[in-house]
């Protein structure tokens, strides 16, 4: 199976972008970088779990350190694009090792406020006070000389964001590949409008942008694909072609009532909304995931 | 000797066989190995599971004198409160629990509220025991070796062997979890072999051997003991206890282990609610 791809920069002022799937929970991690500067960001990595024997590592994480290092890159940034419910976020544990501040979507203080009442914490500093710097629509940052821009891009969760980077866009659980079509939106704080209204400013950048996606679940068993270009994704992308804003909302709705919660929403959650962290151990030195029983609404069985 | 009448439910999800177990000259019964149905990725519990055998117990007009456990499972939720509370009984299972309490009490950090002692449930069963259903005479064989607790329970002619053997072309529980001792296994194995070569017997799980098509769960002492593919006659206790513990080191975890034993050894009951009323599992990040 293919779980890595380079797509060379296309020019001055675009990077080079790494990406590297995991198969376990079908997401892509990216590799951004400077192709003059040699810095970089490193957007979405996944912390390993293994949810049966409650067991972490760190391989995958690892494994984006070892390209850094290979390819004599410096860490400049590390970037979430959302809270996501389907794998825990290395940004923490990738800052120890690189220094390198972390930052997400301003609103996951949203994300925070309502899953601190599910997992009840109290306490829980609700304010985003866990990642380096959180960004708002519009914000521009830079790694090395290449220049970045933030999109909102709320519906898959009222938190996402899209990373525009020179000529790429980091566009997560928003589009999928083409074949796929786009993300669910029916996790708490999700909507099927704003999703399509996400969607539609992500299709408004020029032709040519290259889209890297943040899951592939490979349709029909082809090997694991993460890069397209606005131009594809308009004229192919079968949630898309001639769909109207209502036939769109009707679709997702209704396919989202069928699936199941992903496999690891419960113990995902309470990592990521602390940016990447473990929880803190009890007395006896031990650490434990909290798992809320009957507490999660809409669930559809398995 | 007399023949219960048993009537098997099965959980697909789980591969678990639960079983109500009448005396066919009173109205009395058993229930083993109740499931308790789980969706871990959404946290639901459900107790449709319980419930079938609920509308079965009700619509045959039977009087449920036990709930009992073969021995702490690491694959499902029981589901023993519910059906105690619905239906009556007592509940039982193996004394040895207070082993697998203190370990799991440890492991999942529970609260001094939690008794390590088996006082959750109304009887514990020691080797030898005996106890009635109605006018059926049941006896209890310690069988160790998949967990330190497990029990067999000999309903006349009939024995509810938990997880010791399976079916004979998919062949004997694992012995890897904590507790678990595969030379101890075989030992356990050989007391239900020495029950008479016409006994019933009734498996926990069945999880389909390849090329065969439909579940099943039951069999005989006889047929275990010409044709089980791990402990047929003839494998000595070296080679079984050298085949089990290499096969055991290639299994994964069960994939409900965590919910399940931290609910388990509390006889099926939820660990307490937080002040906000609500209640949560816990997953002990790396420590099995």
């Amino acid at each position: 199976m293919k779980t890595f791809a380079l797509s060379q920069n296309t020019g001055a002022g675009t990077p080079d972008v790494a990406g590297f799937f995991d198969p376990n929970t079908f997401s892509v991690q990216y590799v951004v970088s400077d192709p003059v500067s040699r810095k970089c960001a490193i957007i979405d990595p996944v912390h390993d779990f293994d949810e049966t024997s409650g067991a972490t590592a760190t391989h995958h994480a690892d494994e984006l350190l070892a390209y850094v290092q290979a390819q004599g890159l410096e860490v400049q940034w590390i970037l979430d694009t959302h809270p996501h419910a389907d794998h825990f976020s290395a940004a923490q544990y990738l800052k120890e090792k690189t220094g390198a501040p972390t930052a997400i979507g301003e609103k996951v203080v949203e994300v925070q406020e309502l899953w601190k009442g599910l997992y009840h914490w109290p306490d829980f500093p609700a304010e985003g006070s866990q990642w380096d710097r959180l960004f708002a629509e519009g914000d521009t940052f830079r790694i090395g000389e290449l220049e970045a821009r933030v999109m909102f891009s709320p519906g898959h969760t009222l938190a996402s964001i899209t990373y525009v980077i020179g000529d790429a866009a980091f566009v997560h659980d928003t589009l999928f590949q083409p074949d796929f079509g786009s993300a669910r939106a029916d996790f708490p704080g999700g909507d099927a409008h704003q999703l399509w209204n996400s969607i539609q400013s992500i299709l408004a950048l020029p032709d040519e942008t290259r889209l890297f996606t943040g899951h592939d679940y490979m349709p029909d068993g082809r090997e694991p694909e993460w890069e397209s270009t606005v131009r594809e994704q308009r004229e192919t992308n079968k949630h898309l072609v001639d769909v109207s804003e209502d036939d769109y909302v009707a679709m997702r709705n209704e396919r989202d009532s069928e699936l199941p919660m992903p496999k690891l929403i419960l113990h995902s959650l309470q990592v990521n909304i602390q940016g990447g962290r473990l929880p803190e151990p009890e007395a006896n030195g031990k650490r434990y995931l909290k798992i809320p029983l009957d507490a999660l609404e809409g669930a559809s069985r398995e | 000797m007399s023949q219960p009448v048993v009537t098997h439910f099965f959980d697909e999800p789980t591969n678990t066989f639960s079983y109500v177990v009448q005396d066919p000259s009173s109205r009395a019964c058993a229930i083993l190995d109740s499931v308790l149905d789980f969706d871990y990725a959404a946290g639901r519990t459900d107790v449709r599971s319980a419930d079938a055998i609920i509308d079965f117990v009700r619509a045959n007009g039977l009087e449920v004198e036990w709930v009992l456990e073969t021995h702490v499972h690491a694959d499902h939720l029981s589901a023993a409160p519910y059906l105690h509370e619905t239906l009556g009984g007592k509940t039982g299972i193996g004394a040895k629990i207070t082993v697998v309490q203190d370990v799991f009490g440890k492991a999942f950090n529970a609260g001094t509220e939690f008794a390590r002692d088996g006082s959750q449930f109304d009887r514990l069963f020691e080797e030898g025991d005996t106890f009635t259903i109605g006018h059926l005479e049941g006896r209890v064989l310690h069988t160790p070796g998949h967990t330190p607790a497990c029990l067999t329970y000999v309903i006349g002619d009939a024995a509810f062997v938990g997880d010791t053997l399976f079916m004979p072309d998919y062949g004997t529980a694992r012995c890897d979890f904590p507790g678990g001792d595969a030379r101890t296994l075989f030992r356990s194995i050989q007391k239900v072999l020495a029950l008479p070569d016409e006994t019933r017997l009734f498996l926990c799980h069945d999880y389909k051997a390849p090329e065969r098509e439909a579940y099943q769960h039951e069999t005989s002492v006889a047929e275990q003991r010409q044709q089980n593919v791990h402990v047929h006659e003839g494998i000595s206790e070296e080679a079984f206890v050298k085949m089990r513990s290499e096969r055991d080191a290639t299994l994964g975890m069960p994939r409900l282990i965590l919910p399940s034993v931290q609910v388990n050894m509390r006889a099926g009951h939820m660990p307490p609610a937080e002040d906000n009323g609500q209640v949560y599992l816990k997953v002990p990040i790396n420590t099995f």
